[in-house]
């Protein structure tokens, strides 16, 4: 693994090198070729007389060569004409000896004086003989090149191919450039020796400039045609290397894509204004040498700069998305922020101010001070564009401020809405992290609560199906022993005592259940428009045998007008009838219990009161499940009447409470009231005068006719019920 | 008259045993099945006239019991269940079957809802095809002509009173009467004290009525609105 990741960096480090370098290599052929075609035609024929020389190999076609040769003549010439100069020719040439020399040269003039390499000035000799026959007869042999000047015109024969010729116009090799002096008849260099004409020089040059012989003379040339065979076949070969080195690149394209990014990566955090910079120093290092219009080689090195840091920049551009915002002034903020986030809100609006303030201090002592008015009203611009600068700073904190006391609200309020994301340098981006935190705290909270109650609903839903199945075997065997008439009497009585038991028990397993349903809101609803005063004396009539078991006076007092809510009947009725229950049954013997019905601002209140038979003091939450006021849970019921009441009374809509004053025990049921139905799709609304009932201990409830009869005692309901109907009493004929 | 067989279908050998002993006494044979696989077997192969089942059994579950036999045969199936929910009771309702029984249950209950529904599928079939003036409400049925009520074919005695209300919630079935309306129709006298006096009877009519008048099928209070009768 590691290996092959190291692997890959080399890979992809070769495939980057051979990329740049064999673009340099193609970029520094092509800009000498461009710069070389747009140099002009001499250029052009330069460079391919260049290519040729370097492909012949011969010495004699270099520049060096040509430029070496007139100067040699010049030098003999001059020596001859003039009187002055006479034996600077050798000074200038002290080495010049034909044994070790690739020249032969000879010149005379008319005969009186000479001046030659060959050992000897006299032209009878045999070696001085053959060269003055050179004209006639060609270079004497080791000597393939042949110059003759007769004081007029100037012939250059190069392997018996006249090369230059000053009559016949030939200039085959490029010599105009060196002899135009000489061949200028006119010219500066003949008025000022006239004698020319009077001399007559013959040269002869060894072919290939033979390395056994000294060629000190015209070592340049041969180091020009090594340079110049260096230059041609070095470039030849740099493009060769270039092009497979190119084609290694093509091969391994991604690598070098992934090197690109690596080095992306790197030039990403560089800021952007040094970037900016190196590109214009690249440039203007460029540009210098273009506007001297220096040669290739000094422009090359500038040019290849140039490219590659534009390409540089162009694959930072590339792979790093908005570079320009990586810069000095976006670090040092974030920087400053970083800074400032570490301190409190407080503190943070005091520096803020404080480098406001500073800066406007500094600048208002430079427009003090600076004497230009130019510099004052570039003084006073900046002030002004900071001002405005902290102005709108501070609209985004205030901006924030109401985004998070919006959100806060809405939390209160119980919305649930995604995290609020405050710019990271806003100053108040940590507050609001903090609420998102504190949000998503509670969130979760809750999910855990939802989650747990889920989990209790289901232990209670999985518990209260396991006892149920005993408990039918527990009833039905009971029902079984019922039946067993030979068992003696106190068996019989046990078996009762069981009996009761088993169905308290039932009643226990249904209550929580449905309690815990309840209180969790897993039960289902059905609210519809009700009338509360028919509610509560449905449950009373339902209850008519324990309210008249009871030795308790039930005092009713309900408002006349029908009271609507939105609830769920059944529901409501299993909460009164638990309230009523609860009443008849902790109530002191012989005492009143009230139910009474209110409407006030729009909420109907129901309460039933009581007068407890134990001391409420220290009454604990009887709503709670299983608690009860008496603590001893010897009497019936499963503790679960109140706490039913109230987790159905707010499943359905409503809200309640427990009070107590001294004995006096209050429970209370409040919901919204709402509009009747409309008087036409509707029996004549009820009415409810003379509905107050009273019943007094030992009797049933009573109907009274008015207020004022509500303490007239002794009128039974049943007395009532049998006169209103005779046939529902017991003796009824039966159909 | 032959003895009509029941199979109880429980995985809770004792309760099926309880269930066998209430239902041999009431002259019933018994069968007894202790998983869904075995019920439908039995179902498939004996003359059964009823079954009884639980719903959560091992091999296979009483409600895919229940629709395996509905498949071929046409009697009626009770379901028995520890769980209460209405949901579970419209389950098993839709399913096929054709009551639901809560454990725990009272064992007279269920034999009286035994006997109701082998009375309405032996004996019931012939009267709902006859008789026009006729009202029939699941098990009961008024007949409007004599003024009688039958619940599960057997006639229900009742005062001139309680008939009058039965007719008129059974001929009004579903619809919700205000306890004075009730009191004006009944008594033809304004409402006085309607609420006491309606419900006194309508907790009478209902005990003659319902199987258990403590949980009424069919004569129902709609709490702080009426009364009226309705299918289960």
């Amino acid at each position: 693994m590691d290996t092959k990741s190291t692997n890959h960096k080399k890979a992809n480090v070769l495939s980057w090198l051979c990329f740049v370098l064999s673009v340099s290599i193609l970029f520094t052929v092509a800009a000498a070729a461009v710069q070389t075609f747009f140099s002009g035609t001499t250029a052009v024929a330069q460079a391919k007389q260049s290519l040729q020389t370097a492909l012949n190999g011969n010495p004699q076609e270099t520049a060096a060569f040509r430029e070496d040769v007139s100067q040699i003549v010049y030098a003999a010439l001059t020596d001859l004409a003039d009187e002055e100069q006479r034996g600077s020719f050798s000074k200038a040439y002290p080495n010049l000896k034909w044994e070790t020399s690739n020249i032969l040269l000879f010149a005379q003039e008319d005969s009186r004086d000479t001046l030659s390499n060959t050992g000897s000035t006299d032209p009878e000799s045999a070696r001085n003989t053959r060269l003055l026959q050179s004209y006639l007869m060609g270079a004497p042999e080791g000597y393939n090149y042949m110059l003759l000047f007769d004081g007029d015109s100037l012939v250059i024969e190069r392997d018996g191919v006249r090369v230059y010729d000053t009559d016949a116009m030939i200039d085959s090799d490029g010599y105009r450039t060196y002899f135009s002096k000489l061949a200028d008849k006119d010219g500066e260099f003949w008025e000022e020796y006239p004698d020319l004409s009077d001399l007559s020089l013959v040269m002869v040059v060894a072919p290939n400039l033979r390395a056994d012989r000294d060629s000190a003379v015209l070592s340049d040339a041969a180091n020009e045609l090594f340079s110049l065979q260096a230059l041609w076949l070095g470039g030849a070969a740099a493009l060769v290397l270039a092009l497979v080195l190119f084609v290694f690149y093509l091969f391994s394209r991604d690598r070098k894509a992934e090197f690109d990014r690596q080095l992306a990566q790197v030039s990403g955090e560089v800021w952007f204004e040094i970037k900016l910079l190196f590109l214009g120093w690249a440039a203007w290092f460029c540009a210098q040498p273009f506007l001297e219009r220096a040669s290739v080689r000094e422009t090359l090195f500038p040019l290849l700069l140039l490219f590659w840091t534009l390409l540089f920049l162009l694959n930072d551009i590339r792979y790093n998305p908005r570079v320009y915002r990586h810069n000095s002034y976006r670090s040092a903020k974030s920087w400053y922020l970083s800074h400032q986030m570490k301190k409190r809100f407080q503190q943070r609006m005091m520096s803020s101010f404080a480098l406001f303030a500073a800066a406007e201090g500094i600048l208002f002592w430079i427009f003090r001070v600076i004497p230009s008015s130019l510099g004052a009203w570039i003084t006073a611009a900046a002030a002004a564009v900071i001002l405005l600068l902290y102005l709108r700073h501070f609209a985004g904190i205030l901006t924030d401020f109401a985004r998070l006391t919006d959100r806060i609200a809405e939390m209160k309020a119980g919305a649930d809405a995604p995290p609020l994301t405050f710019r990271a340098e806003s100053a108040l981006a940590p507050a609001a992290e903090d609420l998102n935190s504190i949000q998503s705290g509670i969130s979760h909270a809750v999910e855990d609560q939802v989650r747990a109650e889920r989990m209790k609903i289901e232990l209670i839903t999985n518990v209260s199906h396991d006892i149920k199945t005993p408990l039918t075997s527990i009833i039905n065997y009971i029902g079984l022993l019922r039946q067993e008439r030979e068992l003696p009497e106190h068996v019989q009585d046990y078996i009762e005592i069981l009996a009761g038991k088993a169905d308290r028990l039932k009643k226990m397993v249904q209550d929580i259940f449905e309690v815990s349903k309840a209180s969790t809101g897993n039960i289902e609803l059905h609210p519809e428009p009700l009338i509360l005063q028919k509610l509560i004396q449905q449950t009373l009539a339902d209850m008519e045998e324990s309210v008249a078991a009871a030795h308790l006076a039930l005092r009713l007092d309900l408002p006349q007008e029908p009271v609507y809510v939105l609830t769920d009947g059944n529901r409501m009725y299993r909460v009164f009838q638990n309230l009523i229950r609860n009443a008849l049954q902790y109530s002191l013997e012989g005492s009143r219990v009230f139910i009474q019905l209110t409407v006030q601002d729009g909420t109907a209140l129901t309460q039933i009161k009581n007068t407890s038979r134990f001391a409420l003091d220290n009454l604990p939450d009887v709503t709670e499940r299983f608690v009860r006021g008496d603590d001893s849970r010897s009497t019936d019921g499963s503790g679960l009447g109140l706490s039913i009441a109230k987790s159905f009374t707010e499943a359905c809509g409503g809200s309640f409470f427990i009070s107590t004053d001294a004995d006096l025990f209050c429970a209370a049921v409040s919901f919204p009231v709402i509009p009747g139905p409309q008087p036409e799709d509707q029996e004549p609304a009820p009415q409810y005068e003379n509905q107050n009932r009273q019943a007094e201990a030992s009797h049933s409830i009573a109907p009274i006719h008015s207020e004022e009869q509500e303490t007239q005692p002794g009128e039974l309901w049943q007395e009532a019920r049998e006169a209103e109907d005779p046939e529902a009493s017991p003796s009824d004929q039966l159909i | 008259m032959e003895k009509q067989c029941i199979l109880v279908v429980d995985d809770d050998k004792e309760i099926v045993r309880a269930i066998s002993i209430y239902l041999e006494k009431e002259g019933y044979d018994v069968l007894c099945a202790y998983d869904g696989v075995q019920a439908v077997e039995f179902a498939m192969s004996r003359n059964i006239h009823l079954i009884l089942i639980d719903v959560m059994m091992p091999r296979q579950n009483g409600l895919a019991a229940i629709l395996k036999i509905r498949e071929t045969r046409n009697l009626p199936i009770i379901v028995l269940s520890a769980k209460s929910e209405d949901s579970d009771k419209i389950l098993g309702l839709s399913m096929g079957a054709d009551d639901y029984i809560t454990k725990p249950f009272n064992p007279q209950e269920l034999v009286a809802r035994v006997k109701s529904q082998l009375r309405r599928y032996t004996t019931l079939g012939d009267i709902h095809s006859t008789a026009q003036n006729l009202i029939t409400i699941g098990r009961l049925t008024f007949d409007t002509d004599n003024h009688t009520l039958t619940a599960d074919g057997e006639p229900v005695r009742l005062t001139a009173t309680e008939t009058k209300i039965v007719e008129l919630l059974m001929k009004n079935a579903g619809r919700i009467f205000p306890a004075e309306e009730i009191y004006r129709r009944v008594w033809n006298e304004p409402a006085f004290s309607a609420e006491n006096t309606v419900m006194v009877h309508i907790r009478r009519i209902r005990e003659k009525i319902e199987i258990n008048p403590k949980e009424p099928e069919y004569l129902k209070v709609v709490w702080g609105i009426g009364y009226k009768i309705d299918k289960p």
